[in-house]
């Protein structure tokens, strides 16, 4: 049965007479312990997407689903139990004044976890930053390592669904891998479902079994893993992007 | 072939509250008529090297070399006035985010017209500005000639920089990552357009990124750096077959959309490459 | 390796790994400590508002004279020069100038730090809520922070210190009243940037209460421009104060406050500068060094203006 379903999501900015439509009618339905991709280039609306989700975007059409119910509008502390979000920029989603202590024990405290000293110790292990890393700030941080702080913090909560929006985008190339192993570690561990959105086509055919192809707002088309491999695209605009992913062709 | 750039042991010095620290340590190399990659991670020191080289290291930095020749010149300790007539004119520099480059209050017309004027005549630098526009395959040249910086896209104002930079015909390019706030399939435009200019003109090109694979397919030659020193320097055709660990190492750890090792090879930093 | 080094407090202090929450607050602080020591003025300034400090402590202990009683009567040392006796001089009524400038440094750091303390919660707390909530919260409140702001300082401040009655406390309260709104302004707009942040969006994505990101978020990445401007505006602050004593609304007669003994020695200010004079030098030190002190505070503190 599908986890999350989203059904003709419309999420538009702006006040009338500017009005940005930034996703337009797009469905998708994700397995639960599934990996599912959103692929599309800059302004393709595919991170607005995962934001209606959250709450973070309006949203003015469709539903979105999870466990076959309707998510409550504001959502609410169980929504946040289940759904976590892993941002971009690992420079701009820490607080600049807060130590990793408290980016990790601040949701534990909200939601009224128990054990917290455990707790805190445990997520630091699992994604690599030892004890050592515990009571620094964000700009005693290399970007690969604030990337960690931020999944930990995702964790922290035991979600089942992760949402992760560019989460390699900012890395270096080889920061990047042992992000992405990291990822891929903590899903085959805890059984998570995950939907990634990436610019990066090669990054999603890692990642991810399905994915959802967007330009300009709209779902273009939807391809599993294989189909992505084998480069049986049916649109235009995927072929584009396939064929631009290799490069440089003179 | 004559070399026009040729930079050997380069080293670029920073003051810290611990010292002086030497971002890059002893980069030496030659630049024909080609495309030349320089590729690294963040704070490798390749942006330094360009920026170095168009005597542009920000202060309180310090950039010293044996030699540092363009075109038969000793670009070492070259008087102000002698920068102002070789940037902008024989070498130019693109930048990552055009935002930064151009002038919002100005319309790129007008700032294309200030940079012809700089090597010809008023009544031709316009016509020189607007062919130049549309060198750089913009659509609607005479819609973008009166547009301000904001009115339009990235890739449109990478284009417009491109063309700014380019209107003085000059014989040196440096290109800190131009692409990489592209969007993929505005990014091979763009690439096009450079190609095409060492190609027919005979540039000389030095493109810097952190995308290896881009590189490896767009340049003749690829300089790899690491901790402030070129680590290897390869044909770009053979990036793959690669003898530095590191190279071979940044190469690997890349996720490929035909699936490959899983989990993805790391990288395993060796001490010794950065000696 | 096994070279253990005895360690140092510095070392403690700048452990790039710090074990506890202590020693990483504590960290933190002592980078902006050393930083603001690299800057020779600022600590020119924090230098004249630690002594201002002292002398105002140990006022009783330092002055020479009382500085309310004059010294052998009226027909005594009347208005005399400066000289070793009286370095100051002395005023109209035979008082010590240099004992009633020391005691009046602690009235001026009584208002300076009253009001910073009332004005500055006021202001980050309407200024946080209008720019993180928006809407009709953001119009009503910033219109009543415009109102206050449409006035001039100096002038609101005499209106409502005149409203409670002449006195130091309600010269406080008058002018705290007056200088919030700009704290307002600043916080509002430092707001509608930080709500918009991916670490805000991480906060409200744990299920945190708009309460608690507006405490625990914005609130400590507003203060340290808040921080800031406080101590650039103790001059003006002091200047207010001794505007409202020059006319007779602040602190009351024979209280030596500076503002009203320039006032005083206004009807000798030809043939006896020395009355207005040396309280006007205080309150021009003071006041520089509060300036000081805040240009350098912006420096270590405020990212924006260091770039």
């Amino acid at each position: 049965m599908a986890l999350i379903e989203i059904e003709n999501l419309e999420v538009t900015f702006g006040s009338a007479g500017n009005l940005v439509r930034a996703v337009r009618g797009v469905s998708l339905s994700v397995n639960e312990g599934e990996s599912y991709g959103i692929v599309g280039e800059s302004g393709s609306g595919k991170s607005t997407v995962l934001r209606a989700m959250c709450g973070l975007a309006p949203v003015s059409g469709g539903v979105i689903r999870m466990g076959g119910q309707p998510l409550a509008s504001p959502r609410n502390a169980a929504f946040y139990r289940t759904v976590q979000m892993v941002f971009q920029d690992p420079y701009a989603s820490l607080h600049p004044r807060h130590t990793v202590d408290r980016v990790l024990s601040e949701p534990l405290a909200i939601h009224g976890f128990d054990n917290t000293e455990a707790r805190i110790e445990r997520a630091l292990n699992e994604v690599g930053l030892g004890h050592g890393f515990r009571f620094r700030y964000p700009h005693q941080l290399s970007g690969g390592q604030r990337q960690r702080v931020a999944i930990a913090r995702a964790l922290i909560l035991e979600p089942k669904v992760l949402l992760l929006d560019e989460p390699t985008s900012a890395l270096d190339a080889s920061i990047q891998a042992e992000v992405l192993n990291l990822l891929d570690r903590i899903r085959t561990e805890r059984g998570l479902t995950y939907i990634l959105v990436s610019h990066d086509l090669a990054v999603v055919a890692h990642m991810c079994e399905r994915l959802l192809v967007m330009q300009h707002g709209l779902a273009v088309e939807e391809l599993t893993r294989a189909e992505l491999q084998a480069r049986q695209a049916a649109q235009t605009y995927t072929r584009d992007l396939l064929t631009a992913s290799e490069g440089y062709r003179r | 072939m004559t070399n026009l750039l040729t930079v050997d042991d380069l080293r670029i010095t920073f003051p810290t509250r611990q010292g002086p620290s030497e971002v890059v340590r002893g980069v030496s190399f030659a630049l024909g008529r080609e495309r030349l990659g320089i590729v690294g991670e963040s704070g490798s020191g390749k942006s330094q090297t360009g920026r170095a080289i168009l005597g542009l290291t920000p202060p309180p930095g310090v950039a010293t070399a044996k030699t540092l020749n363009f075109d038969g010149m000793d670009l070492r300790g070259a008087s102000p006035a002698k920068w102002r007539e070789l940037r902008g004119i024989r070498m130019s520099m693109i930048m990552q985010d055009p935002k930064f480059s151009l002038n919002p209050v100005m319309t790129i017309g007008r700032q294309l017209i200030e940079a012809a004027r700089r090597t010809s005549g008023r009544a031709e630098a316009r016509d020189r500005a607007m062919a130049m526009l549309e060198a750089v395959q913009i659509r609607d040249p005479a819609r973008v000639f009166k547009a301000y910086p904001h009115e339009l896209s990235g890739g449109m104002g990478q284009r417009a920089m491109i063309a700014m930079m380019l209107i003085t015909e000059p014989d040196l390019l440096i290109a800190d990552e131009p692409t990489s706030a592209l969007d993929v399939t505005v990014q091979i435009e763009v690439l096009k357009i450079l190609d095409r200019l060492v190609t027919d003109r005979g540039m000389g090109l030095i493109f810097i990124s952190h995308d290896l694979r881009l590189v490896s397919s767009f340049c003749d030659r690829v300089l790899v750096m690491y901790a402030g020193r070129v680590v290897e320097e390869l044909k770009a055709s053979e990036l793959a077959h690669a003898k530095h660990p590191y190279t071979q190492g940044l190469f690997k750890c890349l996720p490929k959309i035909e699936g490959g090792q899983r989990p993805l090879p790391t990288l395993q930093r060796d001490a010794e490459w950065a000696r | 390796m096994t070279i253990t080094r005895p360690q140092t407090r510095r070392d403690w202090l700048l452990s790039d790994s710090p074990t506890s929450r202590k020693q990483a607050r504590w960290g933190q602080n002592y980078r902006i400590w050393l930083a603001l020591k690299a800057n020779r003025l600022a600590m020119v300034g924090l230098w004249i508002v630690v002594i201002l400090a002292l002398l105002a402590l140990f006022a009783p202990l330092i002055a020479p004279y009382d500085p309310l009683e004059g010294i052998g009567g009226l027909r005594g040392a009347r208005l005399e020069p400066p000289s070793w006796t009286h370095p100051f001089g002395t005023d109209d009524l035979s008082r010590d100038i240099l004992s009633r400038v020391l005691y009046g440094s602690r009235l001026t750091l009584l208002v300076v730090l009253l009001v910073a303390v009332i004005a500055t919660p006021i202001g980050l707390a309407v200024g946080t809520t209008a720019g993180y909530f928006g809407g009709w919260v953001d119009v009503v409140l910033m219109r009543i922070t415009d109102i206050f702001m449409a006035f001039p300082r100096l002038i609101l401040a005499l209106a409502f210190a005149s409203a409670l009655g002449p006195g130091i406390e309600n010269a406080i309260i008058a002018i705290a009243i007056t200088a919030w709104p700009p704290y307002a302004r600043l916080a509002r707009a430092e707001t509608l940037t930080i709500r918009e942040t991916d670490y805000i969006n991480a906060a409200r994505l744990q299920g945190a209460s708009s309460l608690r990101i507006l405490w625990g978020h914005v609130t400590p990445q507003c203060l340290s421009s808040a921080i800031v401007r406080v101590t650039l505006d103790m001059a003006g602050i002091i200047l207010i104060a001794a505007g409202l004593g020059f006319l007779g609304l602040g602190a009351q007669p024979p209280q030596p406050e500076w503002g009203a003994m320039i006032a005083g020695g206004r009807r000798f200010i030809i043939d006896q500068w020395w009355v207005a004079t040396m309280p006007g030098l205080a309150i021009f030190v003071v006041a520089l060094g509060f300036n000081l002190l805040g240009d350098g505070l912006r420096d270590v503190l405020d990212p924006k203006a260091r770039k």
